[in-house]
């Protein structure tokens, strides 16, 4: 319903063309999935499937956030979908392009990989709720809407899962 | 670690670089598989154009053909030899039905003209016959010559 929501009934559309949209959002979509899947090979078959969505639905849309929010829904829904049959975790560091950079050197490549291996222990949809508000950087209302719930089920479950990455971090779990 | 700390963890994590090999994958799957909808796509779009097309102008033969019988027919000039050597058919007069109609009444029967034929008695008086159109009915007239 979303989907068809930002989809339609729209004043203006984004006056791109396939290939463009692809180039602009592959980054985003390629790492939204793997935060929320935990492996690359995953998240490249989940970014090829929802482009391919995307260029059968011909879709136009109002602006650029109206397909963002389309994107955000697809991702998430197809990262649910393979919950069941994704592949073992596989830490960030471990990514090929993972290249620190000043700032993430300043953090520690340790604290990261411990923070990451415990989003991993979190419930899928905890941890999609974790990745499109606290590192994608989407608002409440977006999250919901990605997530297909309210915003008062987003700031729920965000705040539990910030509850259970403390406790995982501080049993040292990992 | 507190709250904070991990959000600001993962705010680094925002602009992250993925890998360009994984990068490289999705684009040419994206590639490989639109490419191979495109196809399918336009020949089924042809197959529907080509069908509605034969649809339209089916319907225009039916919506022609149902017209005709309201427009007057043009009478053809005929030569009048063809004519007569084929005459008009008669017309078929509407069967009747006998039960419905009435018995036509009978004709009265033809009756001659009044006759009047003249009599002699014995006695040598004058009787004149005169024959009506009912046979029942027969006009003598005696002559007195008293």
């Amino acid at each position: 319903m979303l989907e068809a929501a930002l989809m339609t009934d729209l004043p203006r559309t984004v006056e791109l063309t396939f290939d463009e949209i692809v180039r602009r959002r592959e980054v985003q979509v390629l790492r939204t999935a793997y935060r929320i899947l935990g492996n690359w090979a995953d998240a490249e078959d989940v970014a090829q499937e929802a482009f391919v969505r995307l260029h059968r639905h011909k879709a136009r849309f109002a602006n650029d956030a109206a397909l963002g929010g389309w994107l955000y829904r697809v991702i998430v829904n197809l990262c649910l979908d393979r919950r069941r049959s994704a592949r073992p975790w596989q830490p960030l560091t471990e990514a090929p392009s993972a290249r620190p950079t000043a700032e993430t050197a300043a953090i520690g490549e340790e604290r990261k990989r411990r923070l990451m291996e415990a989003l991993a222990k979190l419930p899928v949809k905890e941890r999609a709720a974790v990745v499109l508000r606290e590192i994608e950087g989407l608002s409440t209302a977006e999250t919901a809407a990605a997530l297909g719930s309210s915003e008062v089920t987003v700031r729920s479950q965000i705040s539990k899962a910030l509850a259970r990455l403390r406790n995982i971090l501080k049993r040292g779990e990992l | 670690m507190t709250d904070d700390e991990m959000r600001g963890i993962f705010r680094e994590m925002r602009d992250e670089p993925v890998p360009p090999d994984s990068l490289a994958r999705v684009r040419e799957s994206v590639a490989v598989r639109t490419r191979q909808e495109r196809p399918w796509r336009g020949w089924a779009w042809k197959v529907a154009a080509a069908l509605a097309a034969a649809a339209s102008l089916v319907l225009v033969l039916v919506w022609s053909r149902a017209s005709v019988p309201n427009q007057p027919p043009p009478a053809p000039p005929a030569p009048i030899a063809r004519e007569e050597a084929t005459p008009p058919p008669p017309p078929v007069e509407p069967p009747v039905t006998v039960a419905r109609r009435a018995p036509p009444p009978p004709e009265p029967p033809v009756r001659p003209a009044r006759r009047v034929a003249e009599e002699s008695t014995a006695g040598g008086a004058r009787v004149i016959r005169i024959e009506t159109p009912d046979p029942d009915v027969v006009i003598l007239l005696l002559e007195d010559r008293s």
